[in-house]
């Protein structure tokens, strides 16, 4: 049997590094972990859930319809405007397989957390420190959504981190957690806590419907027909760009550019000889 | 152990199982209503450990937990299943919640502590059974002569939990 060569961490993780310090490295202090580990079961192919947080932003709005409202509805929005919360938004692809999905905030309309004022307040409080730790763009025009380091390692801006941990067939283990910035205030910490795990855990507002996605799109994977057809993932093909600012490639916030890179790189891991 | 009134075990256990009963049947807005304003409503990780070092198996309250809500974080969760979108119960759950071996551990004032065991049975889709199996520490407080639930902690058996998800109530 031959020696595989793994190739040093920071090569692996290459362009995407910059979209780590966005999310794990804004302080000089960096982040801390939360004690308490969310651990649970799925019946699904794990990809399904590595695929969504590398690149699907466009599942949101319908999936995860019930959460959007009741958080609208506590907000006093009605109609469209209800479901428009989240600023303008790209998904980035940058390359061995990892994605993420950035919120680009120098639009004039651009909230994080409208709902949150003290959380909105503490970010703002931070830019110029970030800006001297980082750069200009990630203090004051860029910020995480959610993302995936390729191939199970998965994040999102707001504070879940998880592993998803195949386990045979239609079966994976999610361990998920929460980071928050080492030296924000406590009450901070634990805003962030709080709301991270109500929405993101089995339990989750949001993750609940996540996990009947993942669980039922295996499920119909498996049938006869669904067998002889690929997936499509065209949306946004073609229209793909580089980027002078910023590392990666970017597609529009709903495509499936990061989900394509994925793949991709699964594909020359998988066929390599 | 605790000695108390007859009556009282037996006026508890019928509120617990006319609580269960809400869940069962559904009647979510019957069963919120059950609640204090200051309900905190709790289920915390658990993570497998040595004899030595048992005091650190469960999450404290602060740290991560599968429920760690408020009256209003609560009721969302509620007002989530009325959207019409909640697809986790849609079609929803059929559950089965046995609550078994009620004690009352105090009676302090207006507040009872009552412990008791779970087993929650969880239909859903054509073929997916869970078991969710586990104790219960609850104070029930009285107000205006009814019982409302003021604390639930809500630990389960398992450490990995063998679930898809945590859509239901406990
Ligand atoms: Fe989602």
């Amino acid at each position: 049997m031959g020696c595989v060569e793994a190739v040093p961490l920071a090569e692996y993780i290459g362009d995407f590094a910059y979209y780590l310090d966005l999310c794990f490295n804004r302080r000089p202090g960096g982040v801390e972990f939360v004690p308490g580990t969310h651990k649970w079961q799925m019946p699904c192919n794990w990809k399904f859930a590595a695929d969504n947080f590398v690149g699907d932003m466009y599942h949101a709005p319908f999936s995860h319809g019930s959460a959007l409202k009741v958080r609208a509805d506590a907000e006093g929005l009605s109609g469209p405007a209800a479901r428009l919360t989240q600023p303008p938004m790209m998904q980035v692809s940058a390359g061995g397989g990892h994605g993420m999905g950035v919120t680009l905030l120098d639009d004039p309309d651009g909230r994080q957390f409208p709902q949150r004022p003290a959380l909105q307040e503490y970010l703002d409080s931070i830019r110029p420190e970030v800006e001297a730790h980082l750069d200009h763009e990630r203090a004051y025009k860029l910020s995480t959504v959610h993302a995936t380091l390729f191939p199970n390692f998965s994040f999102l801006g707001s504070g879940t981190v998880r592993v998803w941990q195949p386990k045979g067939p239609e079966r994976m283990e999610i361990w998920a957690w929460v980071y928050v910035d080492r030296d924000a205030p406590e009450n901070i910490k634990q805003t962030i806590r709080r709301q991270s795990a109500y929405n993101f855990n089995p339990s989750g507002m949001f993750e609940q419907d996540d996990g009947e996605n993942w669980n039922q799109c295996t499920a119909s994977s498996r049938g006869y027909i669904a067998r002889q057809y690929p997936f499509n993932y065209q949306m946004g093909l073609g229209h793909e760009q580089a980027m002078e600012e910023y590392p990666g490639r970017r597609g529009a916030n709903f495509a499936e550019i990061n989900q394509r890179g994925f793949y991709q790189r699964w594909r020359e891991l998988m066929t390599a000889g | 152990m605790t000695m108390v009134a007859p009556d009282l075990l037996r006026e508890v256990e019928q509120f617990l199982y006319h609580e269960a009963r809400l869940l069962d049947e559904r009647r979510f807005h019957e069963w919120i209503a059950l609640f204090t304003e200051d309900i905190h409503y709790f289920m915390p990780t658990r993570s497998n450990r040595y004899l030595n070092d048992l005091d650190n198996e469960l999450s404290k309250p602060g740290e991560l937990a599968y429920f760690d809500d408020n009256l209003t974080m609560l009721r969302g969760r509620v007002a989530r299943l009325d959207t019409g979108m909640a697809w986790a119960e849609d079609p929803p759950s059929r559950t089965i919640h046995n609550v078994n071996n009620v004690q009352i551990d105090a009676v302090e004032g207006d507040e009872i502590k009552v412990h008791c065991t779970f087993v929650i049975h969880r239909g859903r889709n054509e073929t997916e059974q869970d078991l969710f199996i586990g104790y219960r520490d609850d104070v029930l407080r009285r107000v205006n002569g009814a019982f409302k639930i003021a604390r639930r902690t809500i630990v389960l058996g398992q450490n990995v939990v063998s679930a898809k998800n945590l859509s239901i109530f406990f």
